[in-house]
């Protein structure tokens, strides 16, 4: 049961990297890959209808982990109090930025909010960079502020905010009509070798630093993740988006599950009683299909590519 | 030092998030009534009130959803000795609100907000009822959660933590379900006055609009008539609950006698002070006075509504516009006596709040305290401001549902080289 619900934590905090990811990707590559106006509203159109359902993922995880391994929630969130902060006011920031940026009609009005976008995002890139970065080192034991800004923790942040630049820049290819998305696909194939180069770094500190209970697990799964980047460049290359997307998108989940895998003996040493655990089994866990198939109905429903008659009120 | 800054950093996230949950709460209702006899009847004027009061919605769930992501994680950040204490029975009904109540509502609100035209319109109907189920799926499991604090019932004591035994005792809690119908209640009256205060503006400032503002003000009367009515009748049972589970509370806002209720409790509890801080009488007094204005003179508005008279007599129209905040303050004032009357406890009779806190540095919490109310309370500010201007633009105004092509029309020379269809 405990293995279980391992499994549905790192499912809905992979989700959240993989999905809210691109969210992330899009605020932060914004300005340099949508002109003013028109286009950039564009932009937000093409990801407005995923932002509610993507960062819900996150709230979602805290949820599971509350239930599921309590002391290991309350161990990670007070253990890197500041970086949760940081995260939580960036999280609202961005949120803020795309409701408020179209209800108001002035220039200023407009950049004010762009920029809360690219700024929440950053923020939200780099805080979740320095979670899994602190993570890798070991379920934190609650005191705050031990090794928050170690190196391994700042390398992994840079990596995460340029993974999901990567994949954000990805998506906008995707999503945007195809002129539009020109530029985005340029700087995404710009980014994948600096990405990749970054992964390969954090693997490889990881090593002496890291303290992962089962390090070598993690570490091949961390390999793939990076085949999963190159993979991205080459599908860039042959101008087959829908494939990048696919590979961002999986480099996101191997991350989380690479964590997951290192993690899981110190994980399930906190799991809850198993009682609990089983009540909250047979409550939940027939919900959980039903949720994946809502999300799946919201993304047939916006498969396409944006264009004048989608729904603009971000 | 650290302690009361966590808990003024809470009161603060939740007393804001709750705010404006009040109204996502009491709107949704009337939306749904709305867009469901648009479904129905096809008539313009009911596509125009849903876009209408929608956006309205929309914009006001902006605040209730960025200040509701931190109080999940504030119990992690805050009080990890809460969930070390008793995360195995709390932690399942949190799980359960972020599951199956905010996770349903945040994807149909993205469904809902961009699959106007993208489906029929019963479907988009239905999409709604979903989001508002989701709503008050949430209200249910948050207030198993906050009923277990006040309450904690369902559970055993085992070494330093609560194990749960019976799940169904956590859900009929006494302290869950009153507290569920009375803010069932509160909302619905919150919805109600808000629509009939923001229609009376329209009617007040003769801004056109008729036939709409005076569909929306009869709606929102019969919910404030309804809510009004149900306010004060769950309001009563609740002092016979608090008497129940939470006596030095009891005693401190019902004209009791405060000490021989702090003396049993330290017969029951061992040595220490058990009274909440005094001024949850204020608190309690501002919720009852209000409650007894609609106790008495909840049928008045519908009396308004004979031949229209709020269309012409301005001193109704006056009326309904300065009762919208009054069920805010209520509410307000109504979660301040609960939360406090608690005090000195977290988990009552189990665990002191004193001992919930995380062993974080004082400065920590308050830099953190400083970051999320300066953060939010400018967001509010322009949240607020935001609905206003909305709500006084009218229906006219409203782009929730139009197309990209609409809101960014051909002239500016990006827009021009957007194509129109791939």
């Amino acid at each position: 049961m405990d293995v279980l619900w391992l499994l549905v934590v790192g499912l809905l905090f992979g989700g959240w990297l993989a999905l809210d990811g691109f969210n992330i990707g899009v605020g932060l590559t914004l300005p340099w890959v949508t002109r003013p106006g028109a286009e950039r509203r564009l932009a937000l159109t093409a990801v407005g209808p995923f932002l509610l359902a993507n960062e819900v993922w996150l709230v979602a995880t805290a949820g599971v982990l509350s239930a599921g391994f309590p002391e290991a929630e309350g161990r990670v969130l007070s253990g890197l109090y500041p970086v949760v902060a940081v995260l939580l006011v960036s999280w609202a920031v961005r949120d803020a930025g795309f409701w408020f940026r179209s209800r108001g009609v002035s220039d200023t009005w407009r950049r004010t909010w762009e920029g809360a976008i690219t700024a929440g995002s950053l923020g939200l890139a780099v805080t979740s960079g320095l979670v899994i970065g602190n993570l890798v080192g070991g379920v934190p034991d609650g005191r705050p502020g031990i090794g928050i800004l170690d190196p391994l923790a700042l390398v992994c942040a840079v990596a995460v905010t340029g993974l999901l630049a990567l994949h954000g820049a990805v998506f906008l290819g995707l999503r945007l009509p195809v002129a539009n998305g020109a530029a985005a696909s340029a700087l995404a194939r710009r980014l994948v070798l600096p990405v990749a180069g970054l992964g390969l770094l954090t693997v490889l500190l990881a090593l002496p630093l890291g303290g992962l209970a089962r390090p070598w697990p993690a570490l091949a799964i961390g390999i793939v993740a990076l085949a999963a980047v190159a993979g991205t460049g080459r599908a860039l290359a042959a101008g087959r988006t829908g494939v990048a997307f696919t590979f961002t998108t999986l480099a996101g989940l191997l991350t989380v599950l690479a964590l997951g895998v290192g993690l899981a003996p110190g994980m399930l040493d906190q799991a809850a009683a198993h009682d609990s655990l089983r009540t909250f089994g047979k409550m939940a866990l027939p919900v959980l299909p039903v949720l994946l198939l809502m999300q799946a109905w919201l993304w047939w429903i916006f498969r396409r590519r944006v264009d004048r008659d989608s729904v603009a009120f971000f | 030092m650290a302690l009361d800054l966590a808990r003024l950093q809470f009161a603060v996230t939740t007393s804001l998030h709750f705010l404006f949950v009040v109204l996502t709460l009491g709107l949704g209702p009337i939306i749904a009534v709305t867009e469901t006899r648009f479904a129905i009847t096809g008539k313009p004027v009911f596509e125009r009130m849903t876009r209408f009061w929608g956006q309205i919605y929309v914009i006001n769930y902006a605040l209730g959803i960025v200040v509701g992501l931190v109080l999940e994680f504030q119990f992690g950040l805050n009080w990890s000795g809460l969930t070390h204490f008793a995360g195995d029975v709390f932690g399942p009904s949190l799980a359960m609100e972020t599951l199956v109540a905010f996770f349903v509502e945040s994807t149909f609100l993205g469904i809902w907000i961009f699959g106007w035209g993208r489906m029929p319109r019963w479907l988009h109907a239905l999409v709604f009822w979903v989001v508002l189920a989701g709503g008050y799926a949430s209200v249910f499991w948050v207030l198993v959660a906050n009923g277990f604090l006040n309450h904690p019932v369902g559970s055993v004591r085992r070494g330093d933590h609560l194990a749960l035994t019976d799940f169904g005792a956590l859900l009929s809690n006494i302290s869950t379900t009153h507290a569920i119908e009375h803010i069932v209640s509160v909302v619905l009256l919150a919805g109600g006055l808000f629509v009939s205060g923001v229609s009376a503006w329209h009617f007040r400032k003769g801004t056109g609009d008729t036939e709409l503002f005076r569909r929306s003000m009869r709606i929102g009367i019969v919910f404030a008539f309804l809510g009004g009515f149900l306010v004060a009748q769950t309001g009563y049972p609740q002092l016979d609950m608090v008497k129940e589970t939470k006596p030095v509370e009891y005693a401190a806002i019902w004209r009791g006698d405060v000490n021989a209720a702090q003396a049993q409790a330290v017969a029951q509890f061992g040595p220490g002070d058990y009274r909440p801080p005094g001024w949850i009488d204020a608190s309690f007094q501002t919720m009852s006075i209000i409650g007894e204005i609609f106790e008495y003179f909840f049928w008045v508005p519908l009396v308004f509504l004979i031949r229209n008279w709020f269309e012409r007599r301005r001193f109704i129209q006056w009326t309904l516009m300065i009762l919208i905040p009054v069920p805010f303050v209520a509410a307000i004032a109504g979660w301040l006596t609960r939360e406090v009357g608690r005090q000195p406890w977290i988990v009552y009779g189990q665990l002191k709040t004193a001992d919930a806190a995380s062993p974080v540095s004082a400065g920590t919490v308050l830099t953190s305290l400083i970051l999320f109310t300066a953060v939010f309370l400018a967001l509010a500010v322009v949240d607020y401001a935001l609905i206003a201007r909305t709500a006084r633009r009218g229906p006219d105004g409203v782009v929730l549902g139009a197309a990209f092509g609409a809101v960014e029309p051909p002239g500016s020379p990006s827009a021009d080289e957007l194509p129109l269809r791939l």
